[in-house]
């Protein structure tokens, strides 16, 4: 599938430290008796000095075997637009093509070296020096004995944009270099936290106060907010955007997709462009047509590594949810799956009236755990069991107002509610966890079942939201060690007004299925992200350290 | 200014995505009805006693939910003293069909004396998306008041009122004292009224509807069919187990209705 440019970008920045790096590899010269010169190249890693020559007395100059390099979508020069739309023969993301300084004095004084572009001519452009040399205008170019091959550079355009370089000197033999921009690389639950971010709606009986100073408390200027009267008052942190990276060798780009959902200013919609987009920041959207709820990221995870019937996935695997009625834009999907290395899978996620993934379950890390980590998922029978266990006639003061159900005991007597739950566990939840175990390689023990509840939603036309808040839909901050991680997880409620979280019996049993290294925070989304149809997780985004290198650990994914 | 609209797919699938205002109110002031004038008795005592809220009702924006369907959420309003303002407010019409349904959902919530409004309001609604949601609230009704509303609403034009009048049946405490009234969906020309139709007598646990809805088992329609077994599954478990459609069933062409029949088949 060919790699595609962005729908849009819509910048502009903030300033960031640049960093800028490369791989260089050497390749060899091609046998010129080689019916398929053009092709051939030396297998492996190759990086460094390690010359796979064949010509061991008199050995032929060398290219790299491969440059990499990530898309030019940040906006180093801070002009507002990304760096691709401003062709500049100086930019930190152009790879330099380092080629032997020895090339010329090994062939004939009268030889030259054509160089053939190939591939996707429309996404890589390569510099000589400040000047456009190869493009999709230009594929050829000749190279006299002497000229200066010093300062040749390759930038791409795309994700997983990739090409070649054919190096023929006029004597008859050639070299390849493979070209290939970074796929995007979206983060999982095992990566570090950064920074969170979420949207600061005020204080009072309708702003999030209790929801922002508890994050504060917690992770002091590793939490950022803005304004909610700079975003429209749109809560929806998660769904506005998704980070991700771009690396290279000694090369990190955090990036940060701008979801189709919206297209106003008044709502979360600028919040990229005016504060991520920047040096190393690079901002894109995918995506076309009329937008869904599907298009929202809160409707785009990704699972820690697996290894399903032997293949292993070192950056996880994508997972989305689709449905009869809407799913994600097309193209958008295309690109997901042109990345190769998350190959994304789908969940049905028809019954919800949101239609998210992260509504229903999330991934943790458990050391203890057979792949070190499990997957906690909304439960039916565990919502019954639990509020069996409860005193019937405990007053819930917060479902009474928000759910109709003043409570336990009023919950556990309506049986079109238990009758509707246990159609969404048979029908959709159920179904759900056999695909992950399908796609993810997990078995039974690789998950936790958590109590859930599930209301048929008045204004939701009959769909599902959350009846008690979705403890899976919570916010993961999770430390260096990629083992320990604060949970930021939405306060159940379940008890009177005023007592405290720790009384909370949801809140206890939930805590006692914990593993010792995750430490719950329980965060009172109840009155904007709960009534508002969401949940922390919702309401947050984490930029997360990139981990692994796809170059080393994802080759395998990557071949067609 | 309105809210912004970040899913419009969502709300034309809701229902709600039409834009007419001004036409859809109603002046309580001109109506004989009682209802009409407890709100109006209501939203006067709310100005004077609590002005500040008073107002706030009335002026509000709403807030996008997560999906974008505007809501009304701020929790102030859930007191029985705000539903008479919030009633003046809805019937005003002044409001897209979208903030009226949103209206209407931040009333269910305030406890207030709100249900005779509501049902009398009906029969003045325009908007199919505002008279579903008007459906919806029957759920919290006295079953008189619901059997009225969702007799009327099962002879809507609309599907989607239809539709909401049968999730009343399903989800209404008393929902087997009303299920009959849904027996007639069964044969409703659309498929997903036909679908809800089977679900609700289902929930409702009405067990004179089994045979009327196995007649569904055959039905063009396969989410009809999918629906039906597994309704029948809650009015009978025992019974459905027995039925000679099952091995049809079985080897249907909707994989998720073969696979149901074949597991009550091994059960």
């Amino acid at each position: 599938m060919k790699p595609s440019l962005p729908s849009h970008t819509r910048p502009h920045a903030i300033p960031a430290a640049a960093l800028w790096a490369l791989l260089l590899a050497p390749a060899v010269a091609c046998d010129p008796e080689d019916s398929d010169g053009k092709k051939n190249q030396t297998e492996g890693e190759g990086s460094g000095s390690d010359t796979a020559s064949d010509t061991a007395t008199d050995p032929l100059p060398t290219f790299p075997e491969e440059v990499l390099g990530v898309p030019n979508l940040d906006d180093d020069d801070e002009d507002g637009e990304p760096d691709w739309d401003n062709a500049t023969g100086s930019d930190a993301e152009q790879v330099p093509i380092v080629i032997d300084a020895a090339l010329w004095d090994s062939l004939d004084a009268e030889a030259s070296i054509a160089v053939t572009f190939e591939g996707d001519l429309d996404l890589i452009r390569v510099w000589n020096g400040d000047s456009l040399m190869l493009d999709q205008g230009t594929t050829t170019v000749t190279f006299a004995n002497g000229d200066d091959l010093s300062a040749l550079s390759v930038e791409f355009a795309a994700p997983m944009a990739s090409g070649q370089l054919v190096f023929e000197a006029s004597s008859g033999e050639s070299w390849v270099t493979l070209l290939q921009a970074a796929p995007l690389i979206l983060n999982h639950h095992l990566q570090p936290a950064e920074w969170v971010n979420a949207v600061d709606m005020g204080g009072g009986s309708y702003g999030n106060a209790r929801f922002v100073d508890t994050f504060t408390d917690e992770l002091g200027s590793n939490f950022r907010t803005v304004g909610g009267g700079e975003v429209g008052w749109d809560p929806w942190m998660q769904d506005e955007i998704e980070f991700g990276t771009f690396t290279a060798p000694g090369y990190r780009m955090d990036f940060v997709l701008d979801s189709i959902r919206s297209s106003s200013r008044g709502s979360l919609d600028p919040y990229p462009e005016r504060y991520l987009f920047g040096p190393d920041f690079g901002m894109a959207t995918w995506g076309s047509g009329r937008p869904s709820s599907q298009d929202s990221f809160g409707n785009l995870e990704v699972s820690p590594p697996v290894t399903v019937d032997g293949v292993e996935y070192p950056f996880g695997r994508i997972y989305y949810g689709d449905s009869t009625r809407f799913a994600m834009a097309d193209d958008f999907q295309d690109m997901l799956r042109a990345q190769q290395v998350q190959a994304p899978f789908t969940l049905e996620i028809e019954w919800l009236c949101v239609g998210h993934v992260d509504e229903f379950l999330t991934m943790l890390p458990d050391p203890d755990a057979p792949k070190g980590f499990r997957v906690w998922v909304g439960d039916i029978d565990e919502g019954r069991s639990f509020l069996e266990s409860m005193d019937a006639t405990a007053e819930l003061p917060k479902y009474d107002s928000g759910h109709h159900y003043s409570t336990a005991g009023e919950m556990l007597s309506d049986g079109a509610l238990w009758s509707y739950n246990r159609d969404l566990m048979d029908e959709y939840i159920e179904p759900a966890i056999t695909k992950l175990k399908r796609e993810l390689g997990l078995d039974e023990s690789d998950f936790v079942r958590l109590p859930a509840l599930f209301e048929n939603s008045r204004l939701c036309g009959g769909f599902a939201l959350a009846l008690i808040p979705a403890t899976a839909n919570m916010q993961v901050n999770t430390h260096d060690d990629g083992v320990n991680a604060d949970l930021f997880i939405p306060d159940p409620y379940l008890r009177g007004n005023g007592e405290p979280a720790s009384s909370d019996p949801f809140v206890q049993d939930f805590e006692a299925l914990l593993p010792a290294n995750l430490n719950p925070i329980w965060t009172d989304d109840w009155n904007v992200y709960h009534m508002g149809w969401g949940e922390v997780h919702c309401g947050s985004n984490t930029l997360r350290t990139p981990v692994g290198e796809w170059w080393n650990n994802a080759r395998h994914l990557l071949e067609d | 200014m309105r809210i912004q609209l970040i899913f419009p797919t969502v709300m034309m699938a809701l229902g709600l995505a039409g834009a007419s205002t001004a036409h859809a109110g109603v002046s309580l002031d001109r109506l004989d009805d009682g209802w009409a004038q407890s709100a109006l008795t209501s939203a006067a005592a709310l100005q004077s006693s609590n002005p500040d809220l008073a107002d706030a009702i009335l002026a509000a924006e709403p807030r996008p939910s997560r999906s974008g369907v505007p809501l009304f959420i701020d929790p102030t309003w859930y007191t029985p003293e705000a539903a008479g303002t919030i009633l003046v407010r809805f019937a005003g019409g002044e409001d897209t069909p979208a903030e009226r349904a949103a209206l209407l959902d931040a009333l269910s919530r305030t406890g207030g004396q709100w249900v005779p409004a509501v049902a009398g309001l009906l029969a003045h609604e325009t908007e199919p998306a505002v008279r579903r949601m008007i459906v919806e609230l029957m759920r919290d009704a006295p079953v008189a008041t619901a059997r009225d509303v969702v007799q009327a609403a099962l002879k809507d034009s609309d599907p989607g009122v239809r539709t909401a009048a049968l999730r009343v049946i399903g989800f209404h405490p008393s929902g087997s004292d009303l299920a009959s009234l849904g027996l007639a969906s069964l044969s409703d020309p659309v498929a997903t009224v036909r679908s809800e139709a089977a679900r609700s007598i289902g929930y409702s646990g009405y067990a004179q509807g089994f045979e009327p809805i196995r007649t569904l088992l055959a039905d063009s329609d396969a989410n009809v069919r999918f629906r039906a077994l597994r309704s029948l599954e809650k009015l009978d478990i025992a019974r459905v187990k027995t039925l000679s459609e099952l091995g049809t069933l079985a080897v249907d062409n909707d994989a998720k209705v073969a696979q149901e029949a074949q597991k009550l088949l091994v059960r």
